[in-house]
């Protein structure tokens, strides 16, 4: 679950093992108000099959507020066979966070 | 009054044949409703019945195929995005593109080969796409922002022929 601490933004990729599942979610959390863009990306590869799955589109957070902006739900399979990546957009900043 | 064993069955079966014939549907009450005295219906509160599912199995005439979410799917209203891809076969490719926001798009495929599926959605659009037993299969999915929910089922059944259920 890596995530990159900046001064007003932190962008999460949690990553939820389930039994049958695997659980992706893009995450901005702010201590401070912020808008901007997102875009989440995710390639799987797997011997049951590959997928790519982009997600984008626009977040607004409030003071110390945290939001899921994107989830992806994959077969058990993903699980160290995927590479996802977040990016949020915002105030002419670029974060970015990766998993695993 | 007595009936032989064979007979009282014969009889037990005609009786419960003519319930069921006037038991129409426009009754409204249930056999479930019946076994409840009006009593304990007063005197102890209730969940409301549920008659809908009941009904709804003895009146429909056309089978409707819907495919809702398993409760691991199962998406309570947000504004993000969410899709999920549940692949079980082998050498399948599954592309799903969403931007704007409030998409839903399930796409699982149970069991196929060598299938294709993309998905694209512009914003607000609900999908749910299942592929069942299918090879080679590629299959596109346009949604414009806004765009009808779309939900399809693709089988190949056991005598070969291919079900497309929207």
């Amino acid at each position: 679950m890596p995530f990159v601490p900046t001064t007003a933004i932190e962008c999460i990729i949690r990553a939820l093992p389930e039994t049958h599942f695997l659980r992706l979610e893009a995450i901005a959390r702010s201590v401070a108000p912020a808008s901007g863009e997102y875009s989440f990306s995710v390639v799987k590869r797997s011997p049951t099959g590959s997928s790519n799955n982009a997600q984008s589109g626009a977040f607004v957070l409030q003071a110390g507020q945290q939001q899921v902006l994107a989830t992806l739900v994959l077969d058990r399979s993903a699980v160290g066979n995927y590479r996802a990546e977040l990016s949020l957009q915002s105030n002419d900043k670029r974060f970015t966070c990766t998993s695993p | 009054m007595y009936f032989p064993l064979k007979q009282s069955r014969l009889l037990r079966g005609v009786l419960a044949g003519i319930l069921v014939g006037q038991c129409s549907p426009s009754l409204a009450e249930t056999a479930y409703i019946a076994q409840v005295s009006r009593k304990a219906a007063d005197s102890a509160p209730m969940a409301a019945p549920q008659p809908v599912q009941l009904m709804t199995a003895a009146q429909s005439t056309s089978r409707q195929m819907s495919f809702a979410p398993t409760p691991e799917t199962a998406v309570p209203g947000r504004k993000g995005n969410f899709a999920q891809t549940i692949q079980i076969g082998n050498a399948n490719q599954v592309f799903q593109s969403q931007s704007g926001g409030n998409n839903v798009s399930n796409v699982g495929i149970w069991g196929g080969t060598d299938n294709d599926v993309g998905v694209w959605q512009g914003g607000r659009d609900r999908s749910n796409l299942n592929l069942i037993n299918t090879q080679g299969l590629s299959i596109a999915v346009l949604q414009p922002p806004g765009s009808a929910p779309l939900n399809v089922l693709i089988a190949r059944l056991p005598n070969g022929a291919l079900l497309i259920k929207r």
